[in-house]
């Protein structure tokens, strides 16, 4: 398989797997025994990656999400961003690359966690519902095509520098 | 043609900076947010490599931002775990009892149950090295300072059709 269409995948995969822990951790933990503990150790595996604040956090099965509103909102959009990549591909070239669709993407997030720590608008729920999707929604677009085309010129390199290696792999 | 310079270093400053960041406190809050100093460590790797490129080397690659980002997350991770662990040896849990500090003084722990309370209290003073900690930071700089490392290549990248610069041609010699 193609390497740029491998990588596409496992971070699709990866963000899949990401994306069901996060809300496994509650469903395990609303639950007694082994599954309880699972539950623990999820949180635990978030617990460097986010505040966890259950007063910040959306709620399934009366136990908060194992990272924040904002966090979630983040993780979730970026898995659909990836999804939608190949879809909107085409679409998306038109618009600017690099810093300035990083720029788009990051403004509305910073603008409100900026005014809510200077005091000039609370951040509720919403905002930070919406500014973390927006800007999940459009990161793909901005590391993807850097990551397919890296890994594949570092794999390009490896057989090169490994032919062995290769050749071991077409005769197996 | 010139080579490129060694990843390395640039990777270790990286890794240093996500370190420190993880380890001090208050600052260690910019993490809580997505691991954004963790992702800012992969972003300074390649900041500091493109800095080392001089002119007639071969320009910044997709696959450099790849390599810089993973290797400071390394380094990040070695360099956080050692300085976490100096810094809860000596000084203890500092982080843990300046957040404390801060919910006491703005009356949160008034409001919170005292069950809770005890627990997050004795949480604070307990705090000693945890393995299980270190094993996860491995797993989740790299993966960060690799976002960092591809954040960091997509603004420093090459314009498009820029061409790499034929290397300077050595200065004259001079006149004795």
């Amino acid at each position: 398989m193609e390497s740029r269409r491998i990588t596409y995948l496992i971070t699709l995969a990866g963000s899949a797997l990401w994306c069901l822990a996060i809300i496994s951790a509650p469903l395990c933990a609303s639950h007694g025994g082994a599954l309880k503990t699972c539950g623990d150790v999820l949180y635990e595996f978030f617990r460097p990656v986010c505040h966890q604040m259950a007063g910040r956090s959306l709620m399934i099965a009366g136990e908060p999400l194992a990272v924040c509103s904002r966090c979630s909102a983040v993780y979730f959009s970026f898995l659909l961003g990836t999804l939608l990549f190949p879809l909107a591909q085409k679409a998306w070239r038109r618009l600017p690359e690099g810093r300035t669709l990083l720029l788009l993407a990051l403004l509305p997030m910073l603008l409100d966690v900026f005014a809510s720590v200077l005091g000039i608008h609370d951040a509720t729920e919403t905002t930070r519902l919406l500014t973390g999707a927006w800007l999940g929604v459009l990161l793909p677009f901005v590391v993807l095509p850097v990551a397919m085309d890296g890994f594949t010129a570092l794999r390009v390199r490896f057989s090169r520098s490994h032919p062995h290696f290769q050749k071991g792999n077409r005769n197996a | 043609m010139p080579e490129k310079p060694n990843k390395l270093l640039p990777a270790i400053y990286g890794g240093a900076i996500m370190a420190l960041i993880a380890a001090i406190p208050v600052l260690n809050f910019v993490n809580c947010l997505c691991c954004a100093g963790v992702m800012f460590g992969g972003f300074m790797a390649v900041f500091f490599y493109q800095k080392d490129l001089k002119s007639g080397m071969p320009l910044l690659s997709s696959s450099d931002g790849v390599v810089l980002g993973l290797l400071a997350g390394l380094f990040g991770a070695i360099l956080g775990s050692i300085l976490d662990t100096i810094i809860l040896l000596t000084v203890g849990n500092v982080g843990g009892q300046m957040l404390y500090g801060i919910l006491e003084s703005s009356g949160v722990t008034e409001q919170m149950p005292p069950d809770a309370l005890e627990q997050m209290r004795e949480g604070i003073e307990s705090s000693t090295f945890n393995p299980i900690s270190v094993f996860l930071t491995f797993i989740i700089d790299p993966l960060f300072g690799l976002f960092g490392g591809l954040i960091g290549y997509s603004i420093y990248k090459p314009k498009p059709g820029a061409v790499t610069p034929p290397p300077l041609p050595p200065a004259p010699a001079a006149a004795v």
